[in-house]
């Protein structure tokens, strides 16, 4: 009999909704909550001994959250670590992404299920992630997809497409008995021959966003600045990247009216700073949105900037970053952003 | 429009989205206040694509 550790967020376990969605780590014993219905479906060879339940927010935003999470696993000695699924959910697909390739790098066998579009999906690394549905209401064909992968992946078989596998796969580096001449003529009387898809190089997808609803009321709503364009305070505290940036930062814009030059500038690497120099409110126009401020035509500016350096960012990163701020602004009063691209 | 942000304002230059250096100051500040303003209106309308503001 193997021993699983299921990883579900707040919701799938009941705790709670978006109020719920700072909680710490916690271990629930047994199976929970979807966990009932898998362990049903994963059969008697393999028992859920354990639940592994944080809330998004933290998962996805407080620093070594998913270290805290692979202690509580650890701690029920699992053989095998399941996750969600987690279907379209952003701060939940990262948090299952992250602990199966946590797991995984631990040696501990791991597999987590969900959309192909979730934007989570990518911080799996090599690890498995088989595809779920896009919300929980198709979690009746989502679960005995993934105990089918469970079971696999408890005998020590590696995952491909056809197990419904999604996301990176690792590079294997091996040697093929046909010359790359050879292949090339092959996929291109492939795609003469009307395949589409045939390829030995996959290419990233990009995300279909769908737009948040529209602000009723402007004139009531705090607004987030944002920006990718590096303008940080002169010193550059944070040591924000000028390019291929890992992280975002956050900076204090209460009782600030305007942004001087000699006081902010932006240290992004990909054009010329000299004018942003000249005028930080090119980046980031601190000045109209005050007067707009005054004027009542919006409620109010939220009191720090997010940055970051747009600038031969990874996708994993950028799309890290917009979960993380989406999250971050969630929380604070802000309810409608504005981030200007450089 | 291609990576798929859903509310776009079009501005004058990579190296100054909410600026235009080759406007006269009071010219400059009026043309950024036109584009916040015009992302203000951006996020009170529904859009269902990405979706362009010209200022």
């Amino acid at each position: 009999m193997s021993r699983i550790v299921h990883y579900l967020n707040q919701f799938f376990t009941g705790v709670g909704g978006e109020d719920a969605a700072g909680m710490a780590p916690v271990s629930m014993p047994g199976p929970v909550g979807p966990g009932r219905r898998l362990g049903d479906l994963i059969g008697p060879d393999h028992e859920i001994v354990a639940t592994v339940s944080c809330g998004d927010d933290y998962a996805a935003g407080v620093d070594g959250a998913i270290d805290e999470v692979m202690a509580l696993v650890l701690a029920a000695e699992p053989d095998l670590v399941v996750a969600g699924p987690a279907f379209t959910s952003g701060r939940y697909g990262l948090a299952c992404a992250r602990l199966v390739a946590a797991a995984t790098a631990a040696g501990v066998p791991a597999v987590a299920a969900m959309h192909p579009d979730n934007p989570g999906l990518e911080e799996a690394g090599g690890a498995p992630v088989v595809a779920s549905t896009d919300t929980a209401r198709g979690m009746g064909t989502s679960l005995p997809a993934l105990a089918t992968a469970v079971a696999a992946v408890a005998e020590g078989r590696t995952l491909t497409a056809a197990d419904g596998r999604v996301g990176a796969v690792p590079r294997i580096t091996s040697l093929s008995d046909r010359s790359a001449a050879d292949r090339a003529v092959a996929l291109t009387l492939k795609r003469l021959g009307g395949d589409r898809h045939a390829t030995e190089v996959p290419l990233p997808r990009f995300d279909k966003v769908t737009p948040a609803a529209p602000v009723d009321d402007v004139r009531q709503v705090t607004v987030a600045f944002v920006t990718e364009g590096g303008l940080v305070p002169d010193a550059n505290p944070g040591s924000l990247e000028s390019a291929r940036a890992t992280r975002w930062l956050r900076y204090s814009l209460e009782g600030t009216d305007t942004l001087e030059p000699g006081q902010w500038r932006s240290v992004h690497g990909g054009f010329s700073t000299a004018w942003a120099n000249a005028d930080p409110m090119r980046i980031l126009p601190l000045d109209a949105a005050r007067q707009l401020e005054r004027e009542g035509a919006i409620g109010r500016v939220l009191g720090e900037y997010y940055v970051t350096t747009g600038n031969g960012t990874s996708v994993g990163n950028a799309r890290r970053f917009g979960i993380e701020w989406a999250a971050d602004l969630h929380h604070s009063e802000a309810r409608a952003a504005v981030l200007t691209a450089t | 429009m291609r990576v798929g942000a859903p509310r776009i304002v079009p501005t004058r230059g990579i190296p100054y989205p909410t600026g235009d250096p080759s406007l006269e100051g009071d010219a400059e500040r009026a043309w950024r206040r036109r584009l916040v303003e015009r992302a203000l209106e951006a996020v009170a309308t529904t859009v269902h694509e990405p979706t362009v503001f010209e200022p």
